[in-house]
């Protein structure tokens, strides 16, 4: 069973407060699910480098700039000039 | 039958206007939507704006494309400029899209009209549209029943007639589970075939946008209008796409089907087994033979895409941090308590289960065994594919092994869902086109005829799915709906 | 004497014109958050796109560093949080970068010595926090955000631990830095933070023992303080491993005030930055055709002007002073182009012309004369139109006025006077004019003769050829 702790520290990294309770709540839940993840052991495989799906040439641009219309402060929680955020700790 | 041309006939001949046919579409989705709970916003004042023109258009005689003035949905992960994207989720509650989505783009420049955007499971995790911040969607043909998921709204506003058709997304089944659930088409094109631009992401290597329709024309209508390269997204493919409405061929005599025996097996429900073994019978009257084949590698491919689509999730997620849009959480001191505070308030419980998965998947010490193997695993199914397409034209199987399950039924056991995935997930593993139609009108519960073709071949599947469209028969018991 | 083991690792902004993954303009100084769009605002649903130029740029630092250019190489991304991150993510080079194995010799008092490249990669810039309350985050009420920096392209130079001095250390960054100005490809200003390093010390016991523990030094941002962190923190480690404890592994903060480094804050849990391939982009494939035509069209290096020059004549101070600005290199070649000689030409261009462009705030690629105007100038020198004196005068008006030294001296007469007969007669009347001087001459005070010179200069205009008239005031005066 994937210990609490584990999972506190998966909250951790990925920034998501979590309740104790909630964490109890989805350890069976995510335990059941790491489980099944021992079918892949029984699919024989070989380590190649990573392909991608349909192999396509690799798309660039030209160094060419473009002057977006974009009002960054449309969607901005809080806003002086910049996007503001509380103390860096 | 087309619904979609049969409207755009009538705007034409003008035995009806554009505007009375979106007050239409706009009164059904007052009187219906209350239990339906399709919309999560009706865009009514744009319709209606654009329908006026639309009509002044025709007047004038104007020669505009087929999709002009046929109203349209739009799943809420797909950004239409203006108006608001939420994913269904607390974090975007409030977020208006300052840009079109490239296949927002498209539509538009063919003067579709949008009447709205629809629920959604959040950030399209979930296979029932349950996991919605804001509502639960029910199902047109049982409204007890879900209309499955993510694209559950989607597929609803369809098959109660609200829109001709609607736009969903498609990472595990998303479009083609909703769309059997609902008795309706939905299409997943391939990887890379419909930019991704505009879609906000969960999955950036199994993501696909695709359209929901009542009939296989009108499908491939609206892929002519999506597909196709973008520049603006690394992997939209360069693959020159057909006229696929134009190159509709129901003929389908000598064509080869295999069945992956893992996909009937004993975990699909009796009646969903028998809708599909029907319609085998059907196909054959077609000139279609068919056989079963073994898939081995099938058996895996839940838990493969149980990894790679909660890690890239759980990547693609990390921009909702408070910072430069969506909600906030307040009264926090620092930095990291905001965020961390903003996201624990603003991701329901299937999201943060899926972030912490992934995050789990692609940590320091797990990263080989788990997403390094599944990708490795992935490529095994990619292959066993590419090996059954060299023997047969088109894979079928069901969509799903169940038919429209109750609402709250599954609500404390997420694993059983994972599972019911297991038809549809191995396509987007393999980046491959798939089809879901209706097997029958007939049946009590729809069962939905998935059909699969090699990456590309988008055209054979609208082919087959038309030949079984006109033997089944149940396009001609459509009601159109009228004015 | 424990002996230090450093690497260095450099980021340099690449001066493309747009970012690496969307056409906003990498301009400097525009006013916040005014450069910036969906993708590197990192809005839902935005996607990046990969710019060539940043491509190409790389692999010109890569084979100035003497790397194999892998012919594919994968984009991957590195998952943190930070408020300067718009994606929680950066999207960098992992595992699969674009150079690997390569090289740059430096100078030491022993020699050259060659110093090995790790790798090069590709990667995208953070934004910048601007502190609101104090100068540092520590203290600070607020910040705010702009994302004019974001996803700026950036490459990250890893150098092997062959560094065995602060001063190797030093002269490592130069190097490197001068190579990627003479590419063109970055400005190198360390202070704007376009070219930042970053420190791995640790410390042992010998040269024959194994590696210590290694310490991360960020924050360092001149040549000065690259020395001067580094002599602090091998005092640090020092004095940790003299008193029995031992180095723990972290990275730390050079502060220039208080001349300490100080454990980094708030960085503990990207530790684990989850690498994995990036799914947006495809994998960077680089044709045989694109290396050639890149390797081409590659600027001359340091090291081989530095040659050239050498042979060609010029002291060493010229060739560091010249070789420092690749403007003046390119300046100082034309010149040599157009007709003049190499150490001739070297005086004139480290010396009142430099000083005139620095006084000016220009740089060779804007200067009003032209370097064929430049060689017309010492053209004239050298046959004698003009006085070395006098050439500096009208160098001086072509600078000013931006005309060509021949128009200059056709306005203003200042040629030479070498005519010894003109020259003659001038001298005669200023000794008729000047008896008690002569006879001063005549009983044997030399030095009187400086000032009948200074006089035929005052009638000349200072025009008058001083050779000729020295000879002539001599044949005079029987000196």
């Amino acid at each position: 069973m994937i210990s609490i702790d584990e999972l506190k520290k998966m909250a951790q990294l990925s920034h998501l407060a979590i309740t104790h309770d909630q964490l109890l709540a989805f350890q069976p839940q995510i335990d059941a699910i790491l489980a099944h993840m021992s079918d892949l052991n029984e699919v024989n495989t070989s380590p190649d480098s990573l392909t991608p799906i349909h192999p396509s040439p690799c798309h660039m641009r030209e160094d060419i700039p473009l002057q977006s219309n974009l009002s960054p402060q449309l969607n901005a929680p809080q806003w002086e000039g910049g996007f503001v955020v509380p103390q860096l700790s | 039958m087309s619904v979609i041309q049969s409207l755009a006939n009538q705007y034409r001949s003008g035995q009806r206007r554009v505007s009375d046919a979106i007050q239409s579409r706009l009164a059904t989705i007052t009187q219906q939507d209350p239990t339906i709970g399709a919309f999560l916003s009706v865009h009514t004042d744009q319709a209606l704006t654009q329908a006026a023109t639309l009509d002044q258009w025709f007047k004038e005689g104007r020669e505009l494309p087929v999709l002009a003035g046929i109203p349209l949905a739009i799943k809420d992960n797909i950004h239409v400029k203006d108006t608001t994207t939420t994913c269904a989720s607390r974090v975007l509650q409030h977020f208006i899209a300052p840009y079109h989505a490239t296949v927002t783009e498209r539509l538009l420049n063919q003067h579709a009209i949008i009447l709205g955007k629809v629920n959604m499971d959040e950030f399209a995790m979930g296979s029932s549209t349950e996991n919605s911040a804001f509502q639960i969607t029910r199902n047109p043909v049982d409204p007890s029943r879900v209309p499955g998921g993510s694209s559950g709204g989607s597929a609803a506003a369809v098959a109660a007639n609200m829109v001709v058709g609607a736009l969903g997304s498609d990472t595990g089944g998303s479009i083609r589970q909703p769309a059997s659930f609902c008795g309706i088409v939905g299409f997943k094109p391939t990887y890379g075939r419909v930019s991704r631009y505009g879609l906000v992401a969960f999955a950036s290597s199994l993501d696909q946008i695709g359209p929901l329709t009542r009939t296989v024309e009108d499908s491939a209508i609206m892929l002519d209008a999506i597909c196709g390269h973008d520049p603006l997204d690394s992997t939209s493919s360069p693959h020159p796409a057909p006229a696929f409405f134009e190159q509709l061929n129901p003929n389908v005599s000598g064509l080869k089907v295999g069945v992956p025996r893992e996909l009937l097996s004993e975990h699909v429900m009796p009646e969903v087994r028998d809708s599909v073994m029907a319609a085998l019978d059907r196909l054959i009257t077609q000139g279609v033979s068919w056989e079963f084949f073994s898939m081995p590698s099938l058996k895996a491919a839940v838990s493969t895409y149980y990894i790679i689509a909660p890690a890239e999730a759980s990547s693609n997620l990390a921009r909702f941090d408070g910072v430069r849009y969506g909600h906030r959480a307040e009264g926090c001191a620092t930095v990291k308590e905001m965020m961390h505070a903003t996201r624990g308030d603003g991701f329901g419980d299937e999201v943060k289960r899926r972030i912490m998965i992934g995050t789990y998947c692609l940590s320091s010490g797990y990263y080989d065994a788990y997403y390094n193997k599944a990708q490795a695993v992935r490529r095994v199914i990619q292959q066993e594919f590419n090996t059954a397409f060299a023997k047969y034209d088109v894979i079928i199987t069901p969509t799903s092994p169940t038919t429209a399950f109750s609402i709250g039924q599954h609500h404390h056991d997420p694993l059983s869902m994972y599972i019911a995935d297991i038809a549809t997930i191995p396509v987007n593993m393999a980046g491959l086109p798939a089809l879901s139609i209706p097997c029958q009108p007939s049946d009590p519960l729809p069962v939905g005829l998935q059909l699969i073709a090699p990456a590309f071949e988008e055209q054979r599947l609208l082919n087959l799915g038309l030949a079984y469209q006109q033997v089944a028969g149940w396009a001609t018991l459509l009601e159109v709906h009228n004015a | 004497m424990r002996k230090p083991v450093i690497g260095i690792e450099i980021h340099a902004q690449l001066n493309t014109k747009t970012k690496l993954f969307c056409a906003c303009s990498t301009q400097f100084g525009a006013p916040p958050n005014t450069h910036i769009c969906p993708v590197c605002l990192g809005l839902p649903g935005a996607l990046p796109v990969l710019n060539q130029q940043a491509v190409t740029h790389a692999m010109m630092a890569g084979m100035a560093l003497n790397t194999t250019i892998q012919a594919v190489s994968v984009f991957a991304r590195k998952n943190y949080f930070y408020p300067d991150l718009p994606k929680g993510y950066q999207i960098s080079q992992y595992d699969q970068p674009i150079c690997l194995a390569g090289w740059v010799d430096i100078p030491t008092e022993s020699g050259t010595k060659r110093i090995g490249i790790t790798r090069i990669h590709i990667e995208e810039d953070a934004g910048k926090l601007l502190h609101q309350g104090a100068d540092t985050i520590a203290g600070s009420t607020h910040s705010i955000v702009d994302l004019n920096r974001a996803s700026t392209p950036l490459i990250e130079i890893v150098t092997e631990p062959d560094i065995r001095s602060a001063t190797e250390a030093r002269q490592v960054v130069e190097t490197i830095r001068e190579h990627l100005i003479h590419l063109g490809i970055c400005d190198g200003n360390m202070e704007e933070g376009s070219l930042r390093a970053d420190i791995n010390i640790s410390l042992r016991e010998s040269d024959t023992s194994p590696f210590g523990t290694r310490c991360e030094i960020k924050n360092v941002n001149s040549f000065r303080s690259i020395e001067r962190a580094i002599q602090i923190e091998m005092t640090r480690q020092n004095a940790l491993l003299d008193r029995g404890e031992t180095v723990i592994q972290q990275t730390r903060q050079y502060d220039e005030a208080t001349q300490t480094t100080r454990p980094l804050r708030d960085k503990e849990e990207s530790h684990d930055y989850r690498y994995f391939p990036e799914p947006d982009l495809t994998p960077l494939v680089i044709s045989s055709e694109w290396m050639a035509r890149v390797r081409d069209a590659l600027p001359e290096l340091p090291a081989h002007r530095r040659n050239r020059y050498h042979q060609a004549g010029l002291s060493p101070f010229e060739i560091d002073v010249i070789v420092a600005d690749p403007h003046a290199c390119t300046y100082l070649d034309a010149v040599e182009q157009a007709g003049a000689t190499y150490p001739v030409a070297a005086k004139w261009v480290v010396g009142d012309l430099m000083a005139w462009l620095k006084q000016e705030n220009r740089g060779y690629d804007t200067c009003p004369l032209t370097p064929s105007s430049l060689a017309e100038l010492l053209a004239c020198v050298a046959d004698g139109t003009l006085s070395g004196k006098l050439a500096k005068g009208v160098l001086e008006t072509c600078l000013s006025t931006g005309e060509t030294p021949r128009t200059v001296i056709q306005k203003t007469g200042s040629t030479q006077v070498s005519d010894e007969g003109e020259l003659t007669t001038i001298i005669d009347q200023i000794l008729d004019a000047n008896p008690d001087v002569v006879e001063k001459i005549k009983a044997g005070k030399g030095g009187a003769t400086q000032f009948l010179v200074g006089q035929v200069m005052k009638e000349t205009k200072g025009r008058a050829n001083p050779d000729v008239v020295r000879r002539v005031l001599s044949g005079r005066l029987g000196i």
